[in-house]
């Protein structure tokens, strides 16, 4: 999946009724907060120093 | 799947917590403005005078309240311009409450009560969403703008069933019943403004499946729609009698969404018949024919191109329109029987909130100029005809 594809789809939800658009964030660090303070929340970020509160899973390509 | 950009990955799971984000963001608003320029060359399509208009206003702001974990309420106002398109001023776009009926790991329901938008077509949901569509005009032959507040939406009920798996891929199946308040000017635009009688809608039906191979760029649509709407005169002055109309409005479409190159068209046929209207004993039941190909590419992340090709008839069995010009007398030229349009444009990204867009349509052909029932050849006096238009929009 390409992201415009994203946009897509979160643009015909939220502009259509038909759903909610997720909250986005602006930097890595607004992400790893977010995750933090939502409980069942994934990310997926390129470093995390602070692995306190995290289930971390290392993706390797 | 191939994952660009793997933070956008978050996104996913963050829609799919809605619960959890809910209690910390119960309230959403978003909405879009939008202006542009338009100019007609050969038919009222926009205005009577054929001058550069500057009617081609959107505008729209949205609200989402999450009430509980499987009850949403939500809403949507807009302003339309558009000139002779559809009727000019503000409207309730949908006002609905969205029940999470069911949830899990492959499967999704939603039932929608109230006014809810018609998402049966390719690009029904966001006709009026100058960003979430492919182009400022969007191809008449399906999204007809004379038909734009009739075909938009409904007020009722509607259901939304997704599966998902890793065999099959997803299955969007969604069904509608409902009705359109039909104003004055929407009766005029379709009837003419000799209609003084009441224009009602009956009912909509619709129903629609779309289905996306897993791991494919491919999407497949097929939509289902019966509508009766009816004439009924107000005083004995009337220019038409009582009358009934009935509506048969079946496409099927497919979408490719690769990396760089798009491509979408949509097949459709729509059985119109008319009781009555003309004459109490009139009945007429023409089969229309369209389709159009889309083609977009994006050179970089801001450039987009389009070209576009579309074909329409008013009767399968008068492609060129000389059955409808002998039958009238004259009166309605054969080109009213038609319909063509090959469109370019390009769409530009200043950013991932304003765009620009332009573009350019040649059209042959009046069969989608309004009024419908009672075409007006003084004004569409020409077979050949063209508009360009370019539309700045900012949306948050």
């Amino acid at each position: 999946m390409y992201p415009y594809q994203l946009d897509r789809i979160w643009n015909k939800l939220t502009y259509s009724g038909l759903g909610v658009a997720p909250i986005t964030v602006t930097s890595p660090a607004a992400l790893i907060d977010a995750v933090r303070r939502t409980p069942g929340a994934i990310g997926y970020v390129e470093k995390l120093k602070d692995k306190k509160g995290f289930y971390v899973i290392e993706v390797k390509s | 799947m191939l994952i660009k950009k793997p933070l956008l990955l978050i996104a996913i799971f963050y829609f799919f917590s809605t619960n959890s984000i809910a209690s910390e963001q119960n309230f959403q608003l978003h909405g879009f403005i939008s202006q542009g320029l338009i100019d007609v060359d050969g038919s009222n399509f926009v205005n009577d005078d054929g001058g550069l208009s500057a009617e081609l206003t959107e505008l729209g702001l949205n609200g989402s309240y999450q009430l509980s974990s499987t009850l949403r309420l939500t809403g949507q106002v807009v302003y339309l311009d558009g000139g002779n398109r559809y009727a000019k001023g503000v409207r309730i776009d949908y006002a609905l409450l969205d029940w999470s009926v069911y949830d899990s790991d492959n499967w999704q329901a939603n039932v929608y009560l109230g006014r809810f938008k018609n998402n049966h077509w390719l690009y029904s949901s966001t006709r009026d969403i100058p960003f979430a569509r492919p182009s400022i005009i969007l191809p008449q032959s399906v999204y007809f703008d004379g038909f734009r507040d009739i075909a938009v939406g409904s007020d009722g009920i509607a259901i939304k069933i997704s599966r998902s798996d890793d065999d099959y891929g997803n299955f969007d199946f969604s069904l509608s019943y409902g009705t359109s308040p039909i104003s004055d000017e929407q009766a005029e635009i379709v009837l003419s403004k000799l209609a003084q009688g009441k224009f009602k809608q009956e009912y909509d039906a619709s129903a629609s499946i779309y289905w996306q191979p897993a791991f494919s760029s491919w999407r497949f649509g097929l939509s289902l729609l019966d509508a009766a709407f009816s004439y009924r005169t107000n005083n004995n002055v009337d220019f038409f009698v009582d009358g009934d109309f009935y509506f048969q409005f079946y496409t099927i479409n497919a979408l490719y969404e690769g990396e760089k190159w798009e491509f979408s068209g949509e097949i459709h046929q729509n059985k119109f018949s008319t009781k009555g209207f003309y004459n109490p004993q009139f009945y007429s039941s023409p089969i229309w024919q369209g389709l159009y190909v889309q083609s977009r590419y994006k050179v970089n992340k801001k450039l987009t191109l389009l070209a576009r090709y579309e074909r329409f008839y008013n009767d399968k069995n008068d492609k060129d329109g000389k059955t409808l010009e002998e039958s009238t007398g004259g009166l309605v030229p054969a080109y009213f029987g038609y319909h063509r349009d090959t469109t370019v444009g390009i769409s530009y990204d200043f950013s991932s909130d304003i765009s620009l867009r332009l573009e350019y349509h040649w059209f042959q052909g009046a069969a989608r100029l309004t009024p419908v029932v009672l075409p007006n050849p003084r004004v569409n006096d020409s077979k050949n005809w063209q508009l360009w238009t370019a539309q700045l929009m900012y949306w948050f």
